[in-house]
């Protein structure tokens, strides 16, 4: 298998179970596991507000983070899933760095909206624009995330990886 | 062609803003709210920093290095982090714990809760004041330092590599022009 396969399936994988996280802290409290469903509430609270009115709810329980984080995460993995996708749209010159506007340009219109009084974020909003904020996150940044890996292995001559790399790096250069 | 220049100082200087960021309790919060755009932000600043270091008979930045200085910046962010972190709530006491018990009376005070979350602001409001009572913590501080050693590094390598997509890429150069016969 090419390494740059590898690193791809290795990043969907954690990605995966960082979305399952999310999704089992409420599943956990319900089922008796209290600690370990306090430990990840306290995990994601690191990046997230975890505002009880601004977060989607499991059988009365929260999830670990709030709805525009939920959909950046959940947009992040779908991004990733359909990232051969975003190589069609570049093949038709869609430019790296639009993906990364069209990422923030909505989020932001979204906050500067609601914090000027003009329009009120609803839980769809959010959603929508988070989602659209992870999955042109995860276009933008993951071939360069690739790219950067494969460098480091090359550079670091890392056995099973190497003649996947070196292929891989010959044929982007 | 020239060595690139030294990672260090850029990854230090980011670290350090990504330490007082979420060590500060105002400030974390703000961090926590734009679901920690503030440490993408410093890891995106880091590769600023490191670009400016380079001149044209350097060797060209590279997306590995945005890579490694985002997840440096992001190590030593957890680090400052969490001593600034101590040294605040030493100094200020647990302000951040004090503002979120106050905004949750307010939101009763509204009266627009349903009764099962309101019994969940209850709760979040003893646990809060419990917190309090016991004062700071080595487990608290532990896995404060635990969970920034795994978080932050992610999110600023995500912010260097914005950075390097952003003013990262150089154009290839043009090749010389044919003699002129």
């Amino acid at each position: 298998m090419k390494s740059h396969i590898r690193i791809y399936g290795l990043a969907a994988v954690l990605l995966s179970l960082w979305c399952i996280g999310i999704i089992s802290v409420p599943l956990l409290k319900q089922s008796g596991w209290i600690q370990t469903a306090d430990v990840l509430y306290s995990f994601f609270s690191r990046v997230c507000h975890q505002d009880d009115a601004r977060s989607f709810h499991i059988d009365g329980e929260k999830i670990g983070v709030c709805i525009r984080c939920s959909g950046i995460y959940f947009g992040f993995l779908i991004g990733l899933i359909s990232l051969p996708l975003s190589h069609i749209l570049r093949r038709k010159n869609f430019p790296a760095v639009g993906f990364f506007f069209f990422a923030v340009i909505p989020i932001a219109v979204d906050v500067v909206l609601n914090t000027a009084g003009i329009h009120s974020c609803t839980p769809v909003t959010r959603t929508v624009t988070g989602a659209m904020f992870g999955i042109s996150m995860a276009w933008f940044i993951f071939p360069i995330f690739i790219e950067a890996c494969m460098q480091l292995f090359t550079r670091n001559n890392i056995g099973p990886l190497d003649t996947g790399a070196v292929q891989y790096v010959r044929k982007t250069q | 062609m020239l060595e690139k220049p030294n990672k260090l100082r850029a990854a230090l200087l980011g670290g350090l803003i990504i330490g007082i960021i979420t060590g500060l309790p105002a400030i974390s919060f703000l961090n926590k709210c734009c679901c920690c755009g503030g440490v993408m932000l410093c890891g995106l600043i880091s590769l600023y920093l490191y670009k400016q270091e380079f001149n044209d008979e350097m060797a060209p930045l590279e997306s590995s290095d945005a890579l490694i200085l985002g997840i440096i910046a992001g190590l030593t962010g957890a680090l400052i982090g969490t001593v600034v972190g101590i040294f605040s709530s030493l100094i200020f006491g647990p302000v951040d714990k004090k503002i979120a018990i106050r905004l949750l009376n307010w939101v009763e005070e509204q009266g627009t809760l349903p009764p099962d979350s309101l019994n969940q602001a209850d709760e979040m409001i003893n646990q809060l004041q419990k917190s309090i009572d016991e004062g700071l913590k080595l487990k608290d501080i532990l896995s404060e330092l635990l969970f920034g050693l795994i978080l932050y590094p992610i999110f600023s390598m995500i912010g260097g590599l914005i950075g390097y997509g952003i003013f990262g890429k150089k154009k290839p150069a043009a090749p010389p022009a044919a003699p002129v016969q």
